[in-house]
């Protein structure tokens, strides 16, 4: 019996070698000499290779609820419009678990787990919007190998950005 | 001096939306648009104009003053709960809002209707003069009151200090007030240009005069500008912000930003042609407690034709 489950477990490796992956990301919000300053609105997310949407990684805007018009920030999410017309619009990804607050400028880690249905390459998305600023999108293929490092430079509203493809392999 | 620098469209802190930050958050573009900046001919001729405060320029996002749409549809007006001092305050800010029609003649002309259409509002007029009009969306000046409540932090509220010291908090330190001053303008000519609203020296406040017209920019030109503040050219190095529209199609927001020199002169290159939006700030010590700082806002519409 348990050399059936380890045969089967090789079985299912050496048949889907995409299988269990993770990237880990890591992502600067740069910091801006800007009066006012106001932190971007930030979105990562997943599409396959045909630019088919997969999923939010992360999506920041303003949750906090204020009054008068503005109510809780969510009237801007469309103007991450290129994550807006592939995922906002149509599902409520921005209500769940990858949603929070707008971040002050630093270095993040993610890290999201690549679903199964996603073989070998894929596109990861970055985009950035920010009030009384500017608007940055980065598209980056990565994924063709089971392991491996991408960097894309800063620019404007998006500071560096370091995608390690990890196997649990 | 010309330099460019990336900044780019947004707004997601508008003026009407008081939310409590800096002082900066009232600076957010307010415009005025003109269907012409040049018309010809010998019949009186109507403009239409379009004002909203806005961060993408001249993308209307917040409409200020005038009669509401569902007004003029169904002839019931919105209930509005006014019960706030806030609330109040506001309304009647509004309400003062005019569309000011200064005419070649030196003669001016409040009376046009405005509609507000929620996004922008709009009014318009008829020029039966030859000459430069001025185009101005007036309203009271605005009062701002800025308090550190007992917890230490700082809030914006609107209205004058002795207005809001009635009901603020016990525990209230560091009570100041602001008064601001919007000029949000643009000029039409008809036919030949002449001194702009009939007069040829700079008004009270803060005020930009051209050298040559602003009815008639080119691009590849340069353009020369005095800034005065009641009548005297500004001492220090002002800053003057250009912004060409259609911010929302482009990334970058392309803005050029000069400083004035000692004697109050700027001077730019157009790159190329559409409406400009040219912003200038100034503060100034003012002498009331409801006004211990007096900030002047200048927002002026300017078109630019192709070469």
């Amino acid at each position: 019996m348990r050399v059936w489950c380890i045969f089967l477990a090789a079985m299912c490796c050496s048949l889907n070698a995409f299988s269990d992956r993770i990237v880990q990301i890591e992502i600067e919000i740069p910091d801006i000499e800007a009066s006012p300053y106001f932190r971007p609105y930030v979105a990562i997310w997943a599409e396959s290779l045909e630019r088919e949407p997969v999923e939010s990684i992360a999506v920041w805007y303003q949750t906090e609820l204020k009054p008068g018009p503005e109510g809780d920030g969510k009237k801007w999410l469309k103007d991450m419009r290129q994550w807006w017309r592939k995922l906002g619009r149509e599902s409520p990804d921005y209500v769940d678990g990858v949603t929070g607050a707008t971040r002050k400028p630093g270095v993040y880690q993610l890290s999201w787990q690549v679903p199964d249905s996603l073989e070998g390459a894929f596109l990861l998305n970055f985009e950035a919007a920010r009030e009384e600023g500017g608007r940055s999108y980065q598209r980056v293929e990565v994924g063709a190998t089971a392991q491996g490092e991408v960097k894309v430079p800063a620019e404007n509203e998006l500071g560096f950005i370091t995608i390690q493809m990890e196997s649990a392999e | 001096m010309t330099v460019f620098r990336n900044h780019f469209p947004f707004k997601w802190l508008a003026f009407a939306s008081l939310s409590l930050l800096s002082t900066m958050a009232m600076a957010h573009g307010r415009w005025i648009i003109p269907s012409d900046t040049i018309v010809s001919g010998d019949t009186p001729t109507p403009v239409a104009v379009d004002f909203s405060i806005s961060n993408d320029v001249f993308h209307p996002d917040y409409s200020y003053g005038g009669i509401p749409l569902t007004l003029l549809s169904t002839g019931q007006s919105e209930k509005r709960d006014l019960s706030s001092p806030r609330a109040k305050y506001i309304s009647e800010l509004m309400a003062s809002t005019r569309f000011a029609v200064y005419a070649p003649d030196g003669s001016v002309d409040r009376s046009a209707a405005i509609v507000n259409l929620g996004r922008k509002s709009v009014s318009a007029t008829a020029l039966s003069q030859d000459g430069s009009y001025r185009f101005a969306v007036e309203q009271n000046p605005i009062y701002f009151t800025f308090y550190t409540d007992a917890e230490g932090e700082l809030h914006r509220e609107f209205g004058p200090v002795s207005d809001v010291q009635t009901w603020l908090p016990e525990g209230t330190t560091g009570i100041r007030g602001m008064k601001l001053v919007n000029r949000v303008e643009s000029i039409v000519t008809r036919n030949a240009v002449s001194d702009i609203g009939g007069a040829a020296s700079p008004r009270s406040g803060l005020d930009v005069l051209f050298e040559g017209h602003p009815n008639e920019l080119f691009a590849g030109e340069s353009a020369q500008v005095t800034v005065y503040f009641d009548g005297e050219p500004v001492e220090e190095g002002v800053t003057l912000k250009l912004t060409r529209g259609g911010t929302r199609w482009r990334n970058d927001r392309e803005i050029i930003e000069v400083a004035t020199n000692k004697s109050g002169q700027a001077s730019w290159t157009w790159p190329q042609a559409g409406f400009y939006l040219l912003e200038l700030e100034l503060e100034k010590d003012g002498p009331s407690p409801d006004a211990t700082k007096e900030r002047y806002a200048n927002y002026l519409s300017l078109e630019v034709n192709p070469e």
